[in-house]
């Protein structure tokens, strides 16, 4: 059933499976994944290395490398638009300019031998729907610079002039020149120092209130999860774990042991305790990944159905969780 | 045996610039500091401040500028080659990056058994062998991943290797620099526990550098906090995360973002401006440029560390009445 454009939801995204060839194995990255996310909303994405974060943002940008890779299963719906059944030239025209990403390493995602000033203008001449002339071209690559807060006159340098910050200033500037209804942003500071990670936070969050852009935020750190997202869904081994708003995941109560057991490996400044409680044993393989549970080899409440049979999904007042310790009726 | 009431490693005033282009670039500039036996050091900052060229510098790796460095009392400046190849085989250092500080082309029992082979310890192959065989028992490595090679293991495992290769000669002092931040946040907690229990059983003393205050916290005994080539604050670990004096700490703790729900009304104290150029720097405070308390007098000339307490300081002239 499609939603009409009018109400549509900003990412609808029902039940993705992605898979990577090689040449002996397949490896299933995405196993069923399914979210919505609304307009002006922003929606975190958590989980870590191999849990299928990126692989998700690359399937929604129909940007996986098509040798390898494949969607297996499900739909993903952009505003209304089923992305899988668009024509590739309709494709183009939406990345970009309905929907935009933030990569993940400022150091390798700018050209070093363009001027920084023609990197913005390039995505500006491609999505040209508003006929802009070169002249107004140019006024909007100097209006996104100011926006997040580079000075115009530094569109002629080129990316080496650039401190890490700033590279990753002039990233988000690319994404947000034709002004994107949906942003995604993918670890967008991962790669900086924590001061300036603030600051590069701060202007995403400005940029969204501005705009009212719909966010999906990829991260690892639940720290920036609980400063920048409405709703949260962990992710492991390809599958949400468990679903919610900030107050549902960071509050006491029922919660997934691989989120609790996040939560208990990072180190916190509050504590005194000297050692830290990190989760036993290593994501799984891929390739093979365990029967029943995903997380059932590390998991510290592993039941014998665990290892046996898929939990299903209950859910409670919009909190979803996938573990047997809440199955069958809704949890309490 | 060495004498325990003396630091095991002391720098005093220590200087290391690099010679670029446009100038001198001042990546350590004048940082003292000692660490006592079994004690951990932890030295934070941001990227580019110099806490890496700090480590190679105390360890050897980089000759010093200026300054020097004391190893167990021994000036590691005056040794001859042979006296400082013997003492080298004291320290060691582990790896920011698991994935680009192992050789790609040796299985894991030949990069543990590297630093025995270069330095002629621990007898034949043989012997050799088996020493690698306890260190992977240490570490938490498999026996059967011996003759695997770096790319086939994950970042934890590698980072293992890292590990076991500095605890090969069974050195007293290792740097560690930045061990887990490439790795994800639950086998970071498995590495740093590692090396928690390792200097417990063997009373190693650690150099700890990380740009990540949450990690330096449960590690170090005392921590220095670094800007621009020089120490901005020391003090014990409690001191710092109690009661941090200088601007820049106080700043690291407000843009560290914290897993709790009550973080999301904070408002963060963000800093203005970029961090400024470490080649030539000017005279004066290095974090005038991005500080709010900024007045005249902190540019005029260079700020001294300031002792507010006993063991705590900071280079900050708004902490010169503290410290009376």
């Amino acid at each position: 059933m499609k939603d009409t454009k009018a109400n549509a939801a900003a990412i609808d995204v029902r039940d993705l499976y992605v898979e990577y060839r090689t040449d002996d194995a397949v490896v299933r990255a995405v196993n069923g994944i399914s979210f919505r996310l609304e307009k002006g909303r922003t929606l975190g994405l958590v989980g870590e290395t191999g849990a299928g974060k990126t692989t998700t943002a690359l399937a929604l940008m129909r940007l996986l490398p098509d040798r390898v890779s494949h969607v297996a299963g499900g739909e993903i719906y952009i505003r209304g638009d089923d992305v899988m059944a668009l024509p590739d030239r309709t494709m183009n025209l939406i990345r970009g300019e309905i929907i935009s990403m933030i990569f993940q390493d400022p150091m390798t995602a700018l050209n070093p031998i363009m001027t920084v000033g023609d990197q913005i203008k390039e995505s500006l001449k491609i999505h040209n729907s508003e006929k802009r002339s070169e002249r107004e071209i140019d006024a909007r690559v100097d209006e996104v610079l100011e926006l997040v807060g580079i000075p115009a006159e530094r569109k002629k340098d080129y990316p080496l002039a650039f401190s890490g910050g700033m590279k990753q200033r002039i990233v988000i500037a690319i994404a947000l020149a034709c002004s994107p209804d949906i942003l995604i942003a993918d670890e967008p500071t991962t790669a900086l120092d924590v001061t300036i990670q603030a600051q590069v936070l701060a202007l995403i969050d400005e940029l969204k209130q501005k705009l009212g852009t719909a966010l999906l935020m990829i991260t690892h750190d639940l720290g920036i999860v609980v400063k920048t997202c409405d709703d949260v869904a962990v992710m492991y081994a390809g599958q949400i774990v468990e679903y919610g708003s900030v107050q549902q995941i960071f509050s006491p109560g029922d919660h997934h042991p691989y989120t609790e057991g996040l939560f208990g490996a990072i180190p916190n400044v509050r504590s005194k305790a000297r050692r830290l409680t990190p989760i036993e044993g290593l994501m799984p393989d891929p390739t093979a990944l365990p029967e029943g549970c995903k997380f059932s080899p590390r998991c510290p409440k592993c039941m014998e159905i665990c290892r046996t049979q898929e939990p299903a999904e209950s859910e409670r007042d919009g909190h979803r969780l996938k573990c047997h310790l809440f199955g069958g009726e809704a949890h309490e | 045996m060495s004498d325990r009431s003396i630091p095991l490693v002391q720098a005093e005033g220590l200087k290391k610039y690099f010679k670029r282009t446009r100038g001198m670039l001042h990546a350590v500039d004048g940082i003292d500091f000692s660490i006592m036996r079994g004690e951990t050091l932890g030295v934070v900052g941001e990227s580019g401040c110099g806490k890496s060229t700090l480590g190679r510098t105390v360890i050897g790796l980089h000759e010093a500028t200026g300054g020097r460095v004391l190893f167990d009392g021994q000036d590691m400046g005056g040794l001859s080659r042979a006296e400082r190849r013997k003492i080298s085989t004291r320290m060691s250092m582990i790896f920011q990056d698991p994935y680009s500080s192992l050789n790609p082309r040796m299985c894991v029992a030949d990069l543990i058994a590297d630093p025995m082979r270069i330095n002629h310890m621990h007898g034949d192959r043989y012997g050799r062998y088996k020493k690698v065989a306890e260190l992977m028992e240490t570490v938490g490595l498999a026996q059967r991943v011996a003759g695997s090679y770096p790319h086939e293991l994950d970042g934890g495992r590698r980072q293992r290797i890292g590990v076991a290769r500095a605890l090969a000669l069974d050195p007293e002092f290792i740097v560690c620099d930045e061990p887990v931040s490439a790795l994800d946040v639950s086998i970071q907690a498995q590495i740093l526990n590692l090396l928690m229990d390792l200097q417990d059983e063997r009373g190693l003393t650690y150099m700890f550098i990380t740009h990540d205050l949450s990690v330096v916290k449960h590690i170090s005994t005392n921590i220095m906090v670094t800007y621009l080539g020089k120490c901005v604050e020391m003090g014990s670990s409690d001191q710092i995360f109690d009661d941090p004096k200088h601007p820049y700490t106080k700043a690291l703790f407000s843009a560290l973002p914290e897993p709790v729900l009550e973080a999301r009304d904070k408002q963060t104290e963000l800093l203005r401006g970029e961090v400024s150029n470490p080649v030539n720097p000017p005279s004066g405070c290095r974090f005038a440029g991005r500080c709010p308390l900024r007045t005249d007098v902190c540019t005029a000339a260079d700020v001294p560390l300031y002792e507010t307490e006993p063991g705590h300081m900071a280079a900050c002239i708004l902490c010169r009445e503290d410290a009376g």
